[in-house]
Formats: C-alpha cells, sequence, structure tokens
C-alpha cells in the first residue's frame, strides 16, 4: 500500500509533549508566541530560546527536523541579517570597508550573474549557498582589485548595535519557527482540528458556526492525501499523452496545465457531490447538536505546562513593564 | 404491512428522459432483494429516493409505515444506511475508526456506547485491526468494508447496497460480499447491481430497464426469465448461456457439449 503520503510533518512518538491535550499545546505556543515579541533584551532572548531548545531535546524528535524546518527561509534569514548589519547606524563603529567599483568589477559583476541564471537550473543542492558563495567573492573581488578605472567608491560600516539587532531578529524568527515546528511535529493535524473544535466551542454562543468551520478542516485533512494521489494518476496519464508540464515555452505549459487542471476540478467537484450524499445519507445536519468520539479531558500535566507557560508569559510581561527589558 | 414499500415512484433529471417510470414493489422485512439494471436503468436513482437523497417526483416511499417527506426524513434515516458505489468518496473520517464513529456523532449517541459499537462492528466486518488507519492506507475492499460497518454502526434495519462492490478487485468483491452475506436474517437489504452472479445470494430480484420494473420473481424463477433479463440488456449467467446453448442446437452427445464449451471459452 502507499505509506508515502503522510499530510502535516507530524512525528510519530511517545514523548510528554505528544500525550499532552491539543488544547494546551495551541494555547501555550500562542502565548509563548506573545511573550517572545515582548522580549526586547538579547541575553533575556537567548534564555528563551534555550528553554526551546530543552523542550526540543526532551520531546525524542531529530533536531534535524527542526533545521529543515528553518532551512527553507535561510535566505529571508540571511537577507534580514545583511540589511541590519548594514544599514543600521548606531552604536560603536566595529569596521569600515572600502569597496571599488570599477568597470572592469562590473563586467564581472554582470558576467557572473548572467552565468548564474543560466547554470541555476542545473544545480541541485545547496543552491542558495552556492549563489551566497558567489556574491560573497564579488564582494571580495571589489575589495582587493582595483584594477581599471573606477566609477564609484563605497564602504560598508558595521556597528556594534547593528550586529547585535540582526542577531535578536534572526534568533527570534528562528525560536519562532522553532515554536511553531514543536506543535506541528508534536500534534497531528486531526488532533490540532479537535483542540480547535473544543477551543472555539464559546463562539457558537456569538451565532459563529465553528462546528461548520472544523468540520470543514477536517474533510481537507482526510481528502488531501486522496487528492494528491488522485493528481499524480491524473499527472501520468497526461504524460503517457505526450503531456510535458517541465520543459516547453511558457505558453506551452499552462495549456499543459489546464490539461491537469481541468479533470482536477471535475474529480474534486464529483467526490464533492459523492460525500455530500454520503453524509446526509449517515444522517449529518449542518449546525445540528453532535457528540464527538474524541474526549478531551486535562490531566495534571496539562495544568501543570499551563501554570509554566502562563508563568513565563507573566514574567515577560513584568520584565518589560518594570525594566524595560 | 411491509417494511419498505414502494408505491409508484416516478423520478425525472432534468432535460433527460425519465429515470423512473411508475415503479411499486413491497419489501418484507428481513428480505434480501436484487435490484437487477443495466447503466442508465434507474437503479442508482432508485436507491437514493428510497435512502430520501432524491425526492421522488411523482408516487412515495413509505418506511415502517411512515412517508417519507421533508419533515419525516430526519426521523426515518435512523432506520436506514447506504453504502455507494466509490469507496473513497463515501470515506468521511480521517481514520477507521472516526469514520465508523461519524455516523453516531451525528446520531448524537453518548461516547462510551461508540466505542463499544465501533468495536463490535469493526470486528464484524473483520476490520477491527485497522481502526486507526487512514484511508489512503486500505484497499477498496477494506474501505467498502468500512463502510458497511459504518452503516451497521447507526443499527437501522435496512441497508441499500447501491453497486457496492462494482469498483473493487476480485479480492475486494469476495471480501464484501462475504461480509453482506452475514446480515442474513438479521437485516432487510436492498442490493443493487448490474451482475446476475452477485444476485445468487439474495431471495428476491426486481430487473429494472429503462427505469420500468419488467420482473419481480424468486431468485431461481428470475434467472429463468432469459427474455427479458436480455431485453435488459443484462448478461445472463454462464451455465445458463450453455443451457440455452445446448437447447438451441438439441444436442445430446457429450463430444459436442465439449465442443461448445471450448467455444465458449475462447469467446471469452
Amino acid at each position: 500500500m502507499n505509506d508515502k503520503i503522510v499530510f502535516g510533518q507530524y512525528y510519530q512518538s511517545d514523548s510528554w509533549l505528544h500525550k499532552l491535550d491539543p488544547r494546551v499545546k495551541i494555547i501555550s505556543v500562542f502565548s509563548l508566541m506573545i511573550s517572545l515579541f515582548i522580549i526586547k533584551n538579547i541575553y533575556l532572548l537567548l534564555g528563551f530560546m534555550f528553554l526551546v531548545l530543552l523542550v526540543i531535546a526532551s520531546t525524542k524528535i531529530p533536531f534535524v527536523k527542526f533545521l529543515n524546518s528553518i532551512k527553507m527561509m535561510t535566505f529571508v534569514l540571511l537577507v534580514t541579517f545583511v540589511l541590519q548589519v548594514i544599514f543600521r547606524r548606531d552604536g560603536e563603529l566595529l569596521k569600515s570597508f572600502e569597496f571599488n567599483l570599477t568597470y572592469m568589477n562590473l563586467v564581472i559583476i554582470i558576467v557572473s550573474l548572467f552565468v548564474w541564471f543560466l547554470i541555476n537550473k542545473y544545480i541541485k543542492y545547496f543552491k542558495t549557498f552556492v549563489f551566497l558563495v558567489i556574491v560573497l567573492a564579488l564582494f571580495i573581488l571589489q575589495y582587493y582589485v582595483s584594477y581599471s578605472p573606477l566609477i564609484v567608491k563605497y564602504n560598508i560600516n558595521i556597528y556594534s548595535n547593528g550586529l547585535i539587532m540582526a542577531s535578536y531578529i534572526v534568533l527570534r524568527i528562528i525560536t519562532l519557527l522553532f515554536l511553531s515546528s514543536l506543535l506541528t511535529f508534536s500534534t497531528k493535524p486531526i488532533e490540532l482540528n479537535n483542540g480547535l473544535d473544543y477551543l472555539l466551542k464559546p463562539l457558537q454562543k456569538l451565532k459563529v458556526k465553528t462546528s461548520i468551520f472544523t468540520m470543514m478542516v477536517s474533510i481537507a485533512l482526510r481528502f488531501i492525501p486522496t487528492l494528491i494521489l488522485e493528481t499524480e494518476k491524473v499527472l501520468k496519464a497526461q504524460a503517457s499523452r505526450g503531456a510535458d508540464f517541465k520543459e516547453g515555452k511558457l505558453s506551452a505549459r499552462v495549456m499543459q496545465i489546464v490539461s491537469l487542471i481541468v479533470p482536477m476540478f471535475v474529480i474534486a467537484y464529483k467526490r464533492a457531490y459523492d460525500l455530500a450524499d454520503a453524509m446526509e445519507a449517515r444522517g449529518y445536519i449542518p449546525e445540528g447538536k453532535r457528540t464527538s468520539i474524541y474526549e478531551l479531558k486535562y490531566k495534571f500535566l496539562d495544568y501543570f505546562s499551563y501554570v509554566i507557560v502562563f508563568l513565563i508569559l507573566a514574567i515577560t510581561i513584568f520584565l518589560r513593564v518594570k525594566y524595560a527589558l | 404491512m411491509s417494511l419498505v414499500e414502494v408505491k409508484n415512484v416516478s423520478y425525472k433529471y432534468t432535460n433527460r428522459e425519465n429515470a423512473l417510470t411508475d415503479v411499486s414493489f413491497n419489501i418484507e422485512k428481513g428480505e434480501f432483494v436484487c435490484v437487477l439494471g443495466h447503466n442508465g436503468s434507474g437503479k442508482s436513482t432508485l436507491a437514493k429516493i428510497i435512502v430520501g437523497l432524491l425526492k421522488a417526483k411523482s408516487g412515495e416511499v413509505i418506511i415502517d409505515g411512515v412517508t417519507l417527506n421533508e419533515d419525516t426524513i430526519d426521523s426515518v434515516r435512523q432506520k436506514l444506511g447506504i453504502v455507494f458505489q466509490n469507496p473513497d468518496n463515501q470515506f468521511v473520517g480521517v481514520t477507521v475508526k472516526d469514520d465508523i464513529a461519524f455516523g453516531l456523532e451525528n446520531r448524537n449517541i453518548e461516547r462510551s456506547e461508540m466505542l463499544r459499537r465501533i468495536e463490535y462492528y469493526s470486528s464484524l466486518v473483520d476490520m477491527e485491526d485497522f481502526l486507526d488507519k487512514n484511508p489512503e492506507n486500505l484497499s477498496g475492499g477494506q474501505k467498502q468494508r468500512v463502510a458497511i460497518a459504518s452503516v451497521l454502526a447507526c443499527e437501522g434495519e435496512i441497508i441499500v447496497f447501491d453497486e457496492a462492490t462494482s469498483m473493487l478487485d476480485p479480492k475486494g468483491v469476495k471480501e464484501v460480499t462475504n461480509a453482506i452475506k452475514k446480515l442474513k436474517g438479521q437485516k432487510t437489504v436492498i442490493y443493487i447491481t448490474h451482475n446476475l452472479d452477485e444476485a445468487l445470494f439474495c431471495d428476491r430480484v426486481i430487473v429494472l430497464s429503462k427505469g420500468v420494473k419488467v420482473l419481480d420473481e424468486k431468485v431461481l424463477d428470475a434467472f429463468k426469465e432469459k427474455d427479458i433479463l436480455k431485453s435488459a440488456s443484462l448478461d445472463i449467467l454462464d451455465s445458463m448461456k450453455l443451457i440455452e446453448l445446448i437447447e438451441e442446437k438439441g444436442l445430446s452427445k457429450g463430444k459436442e457439449i465439449e465442443e461448445i464449451l471450448w467455444q465458449l471459452t475462447y469467446q471469452k
């Protein structure tokens, strides 16, 4: 059978975090995120990050998985870091670099960027890394080589606060990613949905149809893997009829994608129709009262986690208000 | 009074010919009735009308003395269950357990009772080891057995199977029909199919052709009505084809029967 498709990022384990009530996890992650944004001091942030790392270590989820979740953001993080370092101009000046943009350097820069755009689709691994190395090399070139007439001379100054602010922002984003990954790695999507179902219940008093919303989410969770399988089938079927989704002109590719989208729409529509029949036949009444097979009950550990998390929130608020940390 | 009474039911989809014309029959409690029909004979429409998913344009359906209409449908549905053709499209839950629980949740059944029924009915269809599995990790036959368990768990008296095996591989068909056979004597079953072989385990056969009821007989008597079956574009049983050929050619010798058998095999 096909075990390949696992929706979401859930990592099977039996740690205490996995056993925690989903409601606790959702609320905790939210309030910890608030704490994270309240913290202004980098040492406090480091302490907070250390706590998060402790939690990660205690869950038996491989740390590589967390690193992977940052991986997608490396480029954004680096750009943020570099921009902060370059443009922040307070604190003491640590070092000043002088760059010479000469005609020859400009030609080299343009040629190497052009080459990059030509070859970048053939690079399979470490694409971002290779790009960064090239960019770095170009700056080193401008630093050392000043041969041929000069166009402009410019300085990049690095200030102490710039460095601190840049690492503060980057660390904050990384901790944020870790926190949200902790939630998604340790909780199945359906559990999250059940937790939400419980948490949103008070809204029903305000006539918000939360039960319909969570039912929709659970059906979406149910059908996403099925539709992915179906898409693969249609892709193969169209490919066997000569459709090529990867190469050719843009207009041709758009046409090929239409050949994928149209059948997928028809399939999804037919499924939705059948599903509606099946649900109605089994007595589903939208907005009707339903019991639930999932029973969420707070245990000692859940209360304990609430206490810890709210304590952290209280402390960060206190430190911010009192000492502006 | 019969458990299911279908009285002069007609149905028409917009811009199409009549899907059902003046169909009437009664089904007694505990009966296994097979509704046979070719593509477009109106058999699926009939199934949807019986379970109240479609409203007949004329005529009425009476379940256990109550006429189906907008007001009664929610209460009558407690007695009805339907298993559809496509195993994937009727799987509502994210896991097998969720799916069986879905109908129970809708009926506001207590959690402890839900768990009891899930355990009991999943073992009835031999799916007790798969309760935490996702549908994409199940075969078609397994999904259909889950659908059966879901319907059984609601403990309705009447179960409609709308071509429940037509999308399965031979192994799946066998698993599912075995599960259905277990219901004999306990539930009233309306088994809709185009396959004569599957009619064999039913008590009674109703044949639909172009929306009209053309035959309503005990199962073995029904198979003798070859002309009617053929006119309803149904493929008659191989054994019946053989008998027909023997009669047609007036054969009496073993050698010649053997030759006919070979011919039949080659035709396949």
